[in-house]
């Protein structure tokens, strides 16, 4: 499964913290650490399969449990029309 | 609300997240009360205003106006709009609409442009036009907001109240709601940009304002705790400003060049122009009319519109001055 952040989506890194406008509501989120990171990861095009083990190096964290993780954060961003 | 929070944080790590690209200073209407010089200039080539584009992501700018001028007099507009929704800004357009037709409309809709923002003046097509300088321009622009909003584009309109136009506040207030456009009405205008007032002739006069402003009491918010963010503003600390010729200005009203891209990287003007240093050091204590003075918690102070009024970036600003007396008689009984 290729995960891309949509067109149009606008965001932007401030002090590693990223800061996303979700396209239905029109809202500005902040998104947590762990979100910044991935999100960091997506808008480098790293993939997707790749990121898993990429979360588990930073955090400490088994790469199943960073599986999950991930997993979670892209199925609340698609559903915010964030990711395709 | 994220946006306050964001606004805080880049206040005070001086990161503009928030900044205003003038594309051109070229325009198609000969508006009565416009504030911009025009003077003969080498506009940012469509390469130079992506490099600034590139530039301004890097210092962290997340939202973007694009104005002018107006900026569809420029051929390459739209590669300059996409190319900003590519590199994710939140990109605003501040435009006459006057060049705006279906196509257009359809266009911005598909770039996901966040917002246009254009100015109508009245209602009726004679104010309209008069406002404008240019026949024919009220039919055209109310050709564009129906384009516009047929497209599913987002629109502002933004109203100068005028002697002309005021007497329409409501009926344009209801314009606008009728039509899913959110609306903003000012009651001040700018002197021209080289401090000459030629151009506010249409300023209403002291007892209309009283009448204009109390139309709106209780609807602001002011900052008993922090009175100097009534006075000073963001401008130069999470806001910048570029000309259509590359200048690096603290805001649009505040026209003190803090350097050119031509000549320097916007992240080195941003970290070392002594203008910048100079507005980001204003502390309430150096405006010594505005620190003393009794209206200061009704008072929306433009330190833009305090150098143009009056030449000095310290002083008071006297159209300020006019409004915070009306809202403090407004709020105080
Ligand atoms: S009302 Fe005038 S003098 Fe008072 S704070 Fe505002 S600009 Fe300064």
């Amino acid at each position: 499964m290729v995960c891309k952040i949509k067109k149009g989506v606008a965001a932007r890194e401030i002090k590693g913290r990223y800061y996303v406008v979700l396209p239905k509501e029109m809202k500005l989120v902040k998104l947590n650490k762990t979100g910044s990171f991935i999100f960091g990861l997506l808008s480098a095009r790293v993939p997707e399969k790749l990121i898993p083990q990429k979360l588990a190096a930073r955090y400490k964290v088994s790469p199943a449990c960073a599986g999950r993780d991930l997993a979670e954060f892209i199925r609340e961003l698609k559903k915010a029309g964030v990711l395709s | 609300m994220r946006e306050k929070e964001l606004a805080e944080i880049t206040e005070a790590d001086l990161i503009p997240a928030w900044a205003m690209l003038e594309l051109t200073h070229r325009c198609n209407f000969k508006c009565s009360h416009c504030y911009v010089v025009k003077e003969k200039i080498k506009e940012l080539s469509s390469a130079e205003v992506k490099d600034v584009l590139d530039q301004l992501a890097a210092a962290g700018c997340l939202f973007l106006a694009f104005t002018g001028g107006e900026l569809f007099l420029r051929k390459d507009v739209f590669e300059l709009l996409a190319y900003a929704v590519k590199k994710r800004f939140v990109v605003t357009v501040l435009t006459n609409a006057f060049l705006l037709d279906a196509a257009a409309a359809r266009k911005l809709k598909a770039l996901r442009i966040h917002e246009v923002s254009t100015s109508l003046y009245s209602l009726k097509a004679g104010v309209f036009d008069k406002v404008t300088g240019v026949a024919g321009s009220f039919t055209k622009v109310m050709g564009a907001l129906r384009a516009l909003k047929k497209a599913g584009v987002r629109v502002r309109i933004k109203t100068p109240l005028m002697t002309v136009n005021y007497a329409e506040e409501k009926s344009l207030a209801a314009f606008a709601k009728k039509n899913g456009f959110s609306v903003l009405f000012d009651p001040v205008l700018s002197p021209k940009n080289d401090g000459s007032v030629k151009n506010t002739g249409q300023k209403i006069k002291a007892g209309v304002l009283e009448e204009v402003v109390q139309r709106h009491c209780g609807g602001w918010s002011f900052s008993d705790k922090y009175p100097e963010r009534n006075v000073l503003c963001s401008a130069g600390k999470n806001f910048a400003a570029v000309s259509p010729s590359g200048e690096v200005l603290p805001c649009l009203q505040l026209p003190l060049s803090a350097g050119t891209l031509r000549e320097k990287s916007f992240n080195e003007i941003w970290k070392n122009s002594p203008v910048l240093k100079k507005i980001r050091g204003l502390k309430l204590s150096a405006l010594k009319e505005c620190a003393g003075c009794k209206n200061i918690r009704y008072c929306n102070r433009c330190p833009g519109l305090a150098l143009l009024e009056n030449g000095s970036l310290y002083g008071k600003s006297v159209s300020a001055c006019e409004i915070a007396a009306v809202r403090s008689g407004c709020c105080n009984g």
